[in-house]
């Protein structure tokens, strides 16, 4: 599709994404781009399942534009300028999106920096795993011109994970994969923090690993209170204890930590 | 449609229309030399200096030859001050930076095509005082030039 035909048709995303994304309402969100005066601003397909997409490839095809009018001899800042006009142009004619003045919260805010070349969305995920549901507030940031995105957390500025491109154009990814993997991130952080809660100065020493048990993977705790004492094996998910090593496996234990140590001491 | 639906559909409708009452404001006749930048249908970027037909606080009319549509950006500076380009004082009080512009009606003429225009920032292109004193100053140089011709 040549520039000067961007259609943004985020209508048509949320058709195909509807039999798979949970809601079915996208909800309302504003575009910025970056030193345009107002906000783009629709009201019913601004979730990212709906929009992200079409608006991704629309704003290529400006990033596009700004690097073919800079080759033509064009100012860079007016090449952004130009561009970014065009791309408000392409927006405004799809009916759903409106201007509107800058200042105003969205529950999704995707901001557009064609001199830069990136594209931001500022989005809120829901995900329910074993009776449990989240709202994950979290930055997906990219590259315009292609590239993994890198999803946030944009309190922490923790990175969540990153996803290829593809991934993100599946039909409902937002919704449910990404969602899922939001909160499968947070039950593990919180794994990890559970368990290092308990580690204190009480312990001698500890070992700690992930066993894949029927397609999961749980978190194990080996702890030993005092030299000599038995190794107890704790259930990393809930910190209790399930058992302690046998001798045999302990001596097996023994071995591998000793190995570790000798390297260490030889650093 | 409910009545929430109804709620948000005046609201965004409000919000889509900011600064529309600001639109029904003095409108003075006044050509002021302008130069429109935009892209064109072909994708092509374009610079055309032209005229405005009239001009508000917060809108403009001008002709221009490069077909433009609704909703179509444009980025619109005035020409700075010269003889051969502007026939009426163009005073230091307007600005020469560029400002948006969002197109909102069209209509074709056998030449080109006459735009209207709503500004979308609060750049002071023409202030409302340049533009009364450029409309006087024109209606003045139109009564000398009949009376001239009168007698």
């Amino acid at each position: 599709m040549s520039a000067h035909h961007t259609v943004i048709s985020p209508g048509k995303a949320a058709e195909d994404a509807a039999p798979h994304a949970k809601s079915g309402t996208g909800g309302p969100a504003g575009v910025e781009i970056v030193n345009f005066p107002q906000i783009l601003y629709t009201r019913s397909f601004g979730d990212p399942d709906m929009l992200f997409v079409p608006l991704l490839d629309a704003t290529r095809e400006a990033y596009d534009m700004v690097e073919r009018l800079s080759s033509h001899g064009e100012n860079r800042a007016n090449a952004v300028m130009l561009s970014g006009m065009h791309l408000a142009s392409a927006l405004l004619r799809d009916s759903s999106f409106s201007l509107i003045a800058r200042g105003q919260s969205h529950e999704h805010v995707y901001t557009v920096d064609l001199g830069a070349g990136t594209l931001h969305v500022n989005t809120r995920l829901y995900a329910s795993v074993s009776r449990r549901t989240s709202l994950f507030k979290v930055e997906i940031v990219g590259k315009i011109a292609g590239g993994p995105f890198v999803v946030r957390n944009p309190m922490q500025g923790s990175i969540i994970t990153q996803v290829e491109e593809e991934k993100l154009r599946q039909p409902g990814y937002f919704a449910s994969t990404l969602a899922q993997e939001c909160l499968r991130v947070q039950i593990e952080k919180e794994r990890v923090g559970r368990i290092e809660e308990t580690i204190g100065p009480a312990l001698h020493e500890e070992v700690r690993f992930t066993i894949a048990v029927g397609g999961n993977k749980v978190p194990v705790a080996l702890r030993q209170k005092e030299a000599g004492a038995p190794w107890e094996i704790i259930d990393g998910r809930i910190q209790e204890w399930v058992g302690t090593l046998t001798p045999e496996v302990e001596k097996n234990l023994k071995s591998v930590t000793n190995f570790i140590k000798e390297l260490f001491a030889q650093k | 449609m409910s009545r929430q639906d109804e709620q948000e559909d005046e609201r965004d409708s409000r919000m889509a229309t900011v600064h529309l009452h600001e639109r029904r404001e003095a409108r003075y006749s006044v050509p002021i030399a302008i130069e429109v930048s935009g892209i064109s249908r072909e994708g092509q970027p374009f610079h055309e200096r032209t005229f405005t037909l009239d001009v508000s606080q917060w809108g403009c009319g001008f002709k221009i030859p490069v077909e433009l549509k609704k909703d179509d950006i444009v980025a619109l500076r005035v020409v700075p001050a010269s003889s051969e380009t502007a026939p009426l004082t163009m005073s230091s009080a307007m600005s020469s930076t560029k400002s948006l512009f969002q197109v909102v009606r069209v209509t074709p003429e056998d030449d080109g095509w006459v735009v209207g225009a709503w500004k979308m920032d609060d750049e002071k292109v023409w202030s409302a005082e340049t533009l009364a004193s450029l409309e006087r100053e024109q209606s003045t140089g139109t009564e000398q030039a009949q009376r001239d011709t009168d007698s």
